[in-house]
């Protein structure tokens, strides 16, 4: 009899445990970015006067979905950023770590590890909103938060 | 009369001697300036000489972002040629010291930086002041490329963006009163068309507000706060700062607003959306949900288990 309640007490605290253990933030976390389409110029992501681009990241950046390491599909919460330059300014693909020019603003990450820079001296207006997001597969690592 | 032939008089002889010091005056960086005395003379006649202007603009109705309300503030002060933008996430402009400055909502601070010196010019405030062209077109003759008269009396002047580097052109058409009429960039691919609106509040008075910035955008001007006498110490980097300040905390508050059911209703104030079900979900928070199944299952084991002790005892 006292076997078995031992037994059941060391289950139940193995399975809080693991679930805890699922749940540890984070272990599968990343940011990505999309550029959404309609709000682009002519040569697509990273041109004209406006932007938008989703930095998404897991759930499980935020401890929020502790089954997401173990779904392969799960929905993610993106921050949306839109930028409205004036006639000034403009977008600039580059490398990603050099700045073209002082104070540029990096943006975002491209599809083919560019990065998109805003340049011009004026101040930018930005809006924010946030979207959920769903992706197909679970990054591994998690970098820094790229603004 | 007599007074003002003087005075134009001496304009033109000052305007001369600074833009034709020794007949055309090659530029640093190899272009050289080709600007009619006359329209710098008309600049000067026609610019606002004294007060200053502070707009609060808004995102138009049809281009507000999930109700919250982003507002930007822009100011230009006429006697210092002071300026500012400032939305919630960033800010720029320059002091009435002339100190070129930008700050962010991320940094948390302003940075003022001789080394901006050029990249934040008068020109980029005109796009809701367009007069401060013609105060800047007096301070920075370097700038302009070419101007022509119109017909109508107005001008047409193409000038450089940045006078210490690279970039498209700017054409700017001036009606014949000095307000601009439209402007575009010289770049085949990215043209940006501009005909320009105002505001009818503060028309004729020197400080004439544009309408319609920022593309989609489409900021419309819904504040004015303008001194006749101007107000240089609103122009100092720490107001800015406590602008940028305030308009990331409207924003923020609007987002959680929004965030938890909350509506602008239309006099801007914050209500309770009306149209949102009035059914209370228990247990119905994200968190929540996602910790569900988890517990759901360590339930489970709490169940198999006694129902293990419970047949054990019953053998």
């Amino acid at each position: 009899m006292q076997k078995t309640m031992f037994f059941s007490v060391l289950g139940s605290i193995v399975a809080c445990g693991a679930v805890a253990q699922i749940g540890a933030p984070p272990t599968c976390c990343s940011y990505l970015y999309t550029w959404p389409a309609g709000s682009q110029g002519s040569q697509g992501a990273c041109s004209g006067r406006e932007a938008e681009v989703c930095e998404s990241s897991s759930f499980m950046s935020n401890g929020n979905d502790p089954l997401a390491m173990i779904r392969g599909n799960t929905v993610r919460e993106a921050n949306c950023y839109r930028y409205y330059l004036d006639i000034t300014q403009d977008f600039l693909r580059g490398d990603c770590e050099v700045p073209p020019e002082e104070g540029a603003l990096r943006i975002g990450e491209l599809p083919d590890g560019t990065c998109c820079w805003i340049i011009g001296g004026g101040p930018y207006i930005k809006t924010t909103t946030s979207q959920d997001y769903f992706v197909m597969q679970c990054e591994n690592d998690c970098p820094d938060v790229v603004q | 009369m007599k007074r003002v032939s003087i005075f134009r008089g001496a304009w033109f002889v000052l305007i001369v001697c600074y833009v034709f010091p020794g007949g055309a005056q090659p530029l640093d960086d190899a272009e050289s300036v080709s600007v009619p005395a006359e329209f710098l003379l008309w600049c000067e006649e026609n610019r606002p000489r004294r007060g200053s202007i502070i707009v609060q603009y808004v995102p138009s109705e049809a281009a507000r972002v999930d109700g919250v309300l982003y507002v930007t503030k822009y100011g230009f002060d006429a006697q210092s040629g002071a300026w500012f933008i400032v939305g919630p996430e960033t800010s720029g402009g320059r002091t009435p010291s002339g100190v070129e400055y930008r700050g962010s909502r991320e940094s948390g601070s302003t940075i003022l930086d001789g080394s901006l010196k050029g990249s934040m010019p008068l020109s980029i405030v005109a796009e809701a002041f367009p007069r401060a062209y013609l105060v800047y077109f007096v301070e920075q003759p370097r700038a302009i490329v070419k101007a022509v008269s119109l017909a109508n009396g107005g001008w047409q002047v193409e000038y450089r963006q940045w006078i210490h580097r690279n970039g498209p052109h700017i054409v700017v058409e001036f009606d014949d009163s000095g307000l601009v009429v439209r402007r575009w960039r010289i770049d085949p691919e990215d043209r940006r068309e501009e005909y320009f609106s105002y505001s009818e509040e503060l028309l004729s008075s020197g400080f004439e507000v544009a309408t319609g910035l920022r593309g989609s955008l489409n900021l419309v001007p819904v504040e004015f706060d303008y001194d006749a006498e101007g107000n240089p110490a609103m122009f100092e980097t720490s107001r800015v700062e406590g602008f940028l300040r305030e308009l990331s905390v409207a924003v923020e508050i609007g987002r959680r607003a929004a965030q938890h059911g909350y509506v602008r209703g239309a006099d801007g104030q914050l209500m309770i959306d009306p149209d949102a079900p009035l059914l209370v979900s228990p247990y119905g928070g994200s968190q929540v949900r996602a910790w569900r199944w988890p517990l759901f299952g360590v339930g489970l084991v709490f169940v198999a288990l006694a129902g293990v002790e419970v047949w054990r005892r019953r053998r």
